[in-house]
C-alpha cells in the first residue's frame, strides 16, 4: 500500500505540474488509491463533505469578505496618512510606511494580495516622487504584503490549525512574533537601502498645523484601526469564534464603507461578494479533495512510514530541519500557501512531533516558507501582482526583491527553525 | 450567467456572515443562544462553497501551479499543454462527479434530518453532485475551446510573457477602485 501511496502522491506532482486544476490533481491522487489500493470512494466522499461544514472552515471566507471590503472602502489612504504621522519625516520614512501599512491590513485582511494591492496603487508614485526607484519602491510593497500572511488573522493558520488538529487561536499566534521581526527587519533594509537613493523629503510643517493635521488623520483613520481591534480583541477577549469574529467584522465593514470611507458602492460590494465567494471556493472544493486523500493517507499509517523512512537517512534534529525548510521554500515557489500547507502539513507533522517540535512551531516554520512562495517565482502571486499595480516589468523586481528577501526575511525563517520562543512564547502569554 | 453568480454569491456570503451575527448578538447581548441557526447557516454555507468553486471552473481561475508553461515558448505548445491538461481533468473531474453522484443516491435513500430542524439535509448534500456535474461540463467547455484554436492551425508564434497564477487577476477590483485616489506624505 505504501508504494501506492508513493505512486498517487507522484501522479499528483506531475499533474500539478503540468496545469492541472490542484482540486483535480488531488483527485487524481484518489483515483490512483481508490483503482489501484483497496481505499474506498464511498465513506470518503461523505466523511470529507461532512467536514467541509465545520464552523472552523466558514472563518476562511468571512475573513476574505471583510478584507476585500475594507480594501475597496479606500481605507488605504487614511492608514497610510496615520502610519505616515510617526515616521514619514525620516529619510527612508516612506518605505517604513510601506512596511507599517502592509502589518495593519494583515491585521484586517487573512490575504498575502490585499496589502500590495491596496497600498501599493498609492504609495508607488509618492515613493518614486520621493527619489526611490520604481522597482525597489513595488517591490519592497509585494515583500512587506507577505505579512497580511503572518499577521493574525490568516487565513493560511485557520488552513494549517484544521488540516493538523491545532488551536487556530495558537496558530494565529504563532506567527505573529515572526511577522513582527519581519516588518522591522524590512524597515530597518530599507532604511539602509535609501541612503543610496537621492531622496527629496518635503519640508517640515510648522509645529501647531502638524499637530492639528495628526488629530485629523488619526480620526480618519480611527475606523480602519479598530477593526482588527474588534477581530482580535474579540477572538483574544474570549468572546468570539474565529468564524464569528470574522461576520461581525464583515458586518462592520459594510457600514463602515458605504458611510465612512465611502468607496463600497453597491456595485463594489457585489463584485466583492462574487470575488471572495469564488476564491474560496477554488480553495475549498481542493481542501475537499485533499483532505479526502489525507484521510486515506492516515488510515494507511503513510505519515508514519514517511517518518520511518526519513529516519533511516538522519535522525540529526538540524539536518532535518533544514531539509524540512527547503522542501518548503521548494513547494512554495510552485504552489499557493494554502495548497503548500494542505500538501505537507498532514504528512510533515508527525515528523515533526518526533524530534520535537510542537504544532504551534510548525505553524510558524509553514508560515513563514509557504508566505514567501508568494514573492519567489514561478508562482510568484504578490510579486507579479506587484508587477501590475507597480507597471514594473518583472523581471526588474527579481534583484531588489530577492535583496529583501536575504536580509529582511530569511534570517527569521531560520530564527523560527532554530529559536522556538520566536513562535511560542505570544501563544505561551495566552495559555497555548 | 455572470449577474448570475455574482448576485447569488454575493447573497450567499452576505447570509453567511449574517447567521453568524446574529448568532453573536444573540449570546452574548441577549444571552439567549439560537436553537437550530447553526442548522439553517449550514445550507447557504455548504452551497457557497460548492457555487465558488463553479464559478471559479466558469471563469477557469481554478488554482493550478502552471510550472512546465512556464519553460514552454510557443503559444502552439502552451496550447498542446492546455488540450493534455483539461482532458485529464474532464477525466478525473468525471470519476469524481460519479462517485459524488453516488453519494447523492445514498443521501436521498437515507433522508437524514438535521437533529433541531428536523431540515433534510439532502438540502445541501445536493450541492456536491450538482456542483462537480456542472464543473465537469465547464472543464469539457474549455476543452473544446482549446481544442477549436489548436485545430484552427496557423504557424507557432513564440511567447516571451510568464504565465501568472490566477490569484493576481482576482484583485482587478480593487485596482480600479482606487485610480483616482491620491497619497501624500
Amino acid at each position: 500500500m505504501v508504494e501506492i501511496a508513493i505512486l498517487a502522491f507522484a501522479v499528483l506532482v506531475i499533474l500539478l505540474t503540468i496545469g492541472v486544476p490542484l482540486p483535480f490533481c488531488f483527485g487524481a491522487g484518489l483515483m490512483v488509491m481508490s483503482l489501484l489500493g483497496d481505499a474506498t470512494m464511498k465513506g470518503t466522499m461523505l466523511w470529507g463533505f461532512n467536514q467541509l461544514a465545520t464552523p472552523v472552515l466558514l472563518a476562511v471566507p468571512l475573513f476574505v469578505f471583510a478584507g476585500t471590503l475594507m480594501s475597496v472602502s479606500g481605507i488605504a489612504g487614511s492608514l497610510l496618512r496615520f502610519v505616515n504621522l510617526f515616521v514619514g519625516r525620516i529619510r527612508g520614512g516612506l518605505g517604513v510606511v510601506a512596511s507599517v501599512s502592509c502589518a495593519i491590513i494583515g491585521a484586517i485582511s487573512g490575504s498575502g494580495l490585499t496589502g500590495i494591492a491596496a497600498i501599493g496603487p498609492l504609495l508607488i508614485p509618492e515613493m518614486e516622487r520621493q527619489g526611490y526607484p520604481r522597482a525597489y519602491a513595488t517591490a519592497l510593497i509585494a515583500n512587506s504584503s507577505i505579512l497580511g500572511l503572518l499577521i493574525p488573522p490568516s487565513v493560511t493558520m485557520i488552513v494549517y490549525g484544521w488540516v493538523t488538529e491545532t488551536s487556530i487561536l495558537a496558530s494565529f499566534l504563532a506567527t505573529l512574533g515572526p511577522g513582527l521581526l519581519i516588518m522591522l527587519n524590512f524597515s530597518l533594509v530599507n532604511l539602509v537601502m535609501a541612503r543610496k537613493f537621492p531622496l527629496v523629503l518635503d519640508d517640515p510643517k510648522p509645529f501647531n498645523e502638524a499637530i492639528r493635521e495628526g488629530a485629523a488623520r488619526t480620526v480618519h483613520a480611527l475606523p480602519a484601526l479598530l477593526m482588527p481591534v474588534i477581530i482580535l480583541g474579540g477572538i483574544y477577549g474570549g468572546i468570539m469564534t474565529p468564524t464569528e469574529a470574522a461576520a461581525i467584522a464583515v458586518i462592520y465593514a459594510i457600514p463602515v464603507g458605504f458611510m465612512i470611507y465611502k468607496g463600497l458602492t453597491w456595485r463594489t460590494f457585489i463584485e466583492s461578494g462574487k470575488e471572495s465567494a469564488t476564491a474560496v471556493g477554488a480553495i475549498l472544493i481542493m481542501v475537499l479533495f485533499s483532505l479526502m486523500l489525507s484521510q486515506i493517507y492516515v488510515m494507511e499509517d503513510i505519515p508514519q512510514a514517511l517518518v520511518d523512512a526519513i529516519f533511516e537517512i538522519t535522525t540529526d534534529k538540524v539536518l532535518l530541519l533544514i531539509m524540512i525548510n527547503l522542501f518548503l521554500f521548494l513547494i512554495g515557489m510552485v504552489v499557493n500557501d494554502v495548497t503548500a500547507i494542505i500538501l505537507t502539513a498532514p504528512l510533515l507533522l508527525p515528523l515533526m512531533a518526533a524530534i520535537g517540535v510542537t504544532p504551534i512551531q510548525f505553524a510558524a516554520i509553514m508560515g513563514v516558507n509557504t508566505a514567501m512562495g508568494g514573492v519567489t517565482p514561478p508562482y510568484a502571486s504578490i510579486l507579479y501582482m506587484g508587477a501590475r499595480i507597480g507597471k514594473v516589468p518583472f523581471t526588474q523586481l527579481i534583484k531588489p526583491a530577492m535583496i529583501l528577501l536575504l536580509f529582511g526575511y530569511l534570517p527569521v525563517v531560520v530564527l523560527v527553525s532554530v529559536w522556538p520562543d520566536l513562535s511560542e512564547y505570544i501563544p505561551g502569554l495566552f495559555g497555548y | 450567467m455572470e449577474t448570475v453568480f455574482r448576485y447569488t454569491l454575493t447573497l450567499l456570503i452576505t447570509i453567511v456572515a449574517g447567521f453568524q451575527a446574529v448568532q453573536v448578538v444573540s449570546r452574548y447581548v441577549f444571552e439567549t443562544p439560537l436553537m437550530g441557526l447553526e442548522e439553517m447557516a449550514l445550507i447557504p454555507t455548504m452551497w457557497l462553497y460548492i457555487l465558488g468553486a463553479v464559478n471559479a471552473s466558469r471563469e477557469n481561475t481554478q488554482i493550478r501551479a502552471n510550472v512546465l508553461e512556464v519553460f514552454l515558448k510557443t503559444d502552439r505548445a502552451r496550447r498542446w499543454l492546455a488540450v493534455v491538461s483539461e482532458t485529464i481533468s474532464l477525466i478525473i473531474s468525471g470519476w469524481l462527479t460519479w462517485w459524488a453522484w453516488d453519494y447523492f443516491k445514498y443521501a436521498r435513500r437515507v433522508w437524514k434530518e438535521s437533529p433541531t430542524l428536523y431540515i433534510p439535509t439532502i438540502v445541501y448534500e445536493s450541492a456536491l453532485f450538482l456542483g462537480l456535474a456542472v464543473m465537469t461540463l465547464y472543464v469539457g467547455w474549455y476543452l473544446l475551446k482549446h481544442l477549436q484554436a489548436l485545430l484552427a492551425g496557423g504557424e507557432a508564434h513564440r511567447v516571451d510573457t510568464i504565465p501568472e497564477p490566477v490569484e493576481v487577476t482576482e484583485f482587478e477590483l480593487l485596482r480600479e477602485q482606487q485610480k483616482g485616489e491620491k497619497f501624500h506624505g
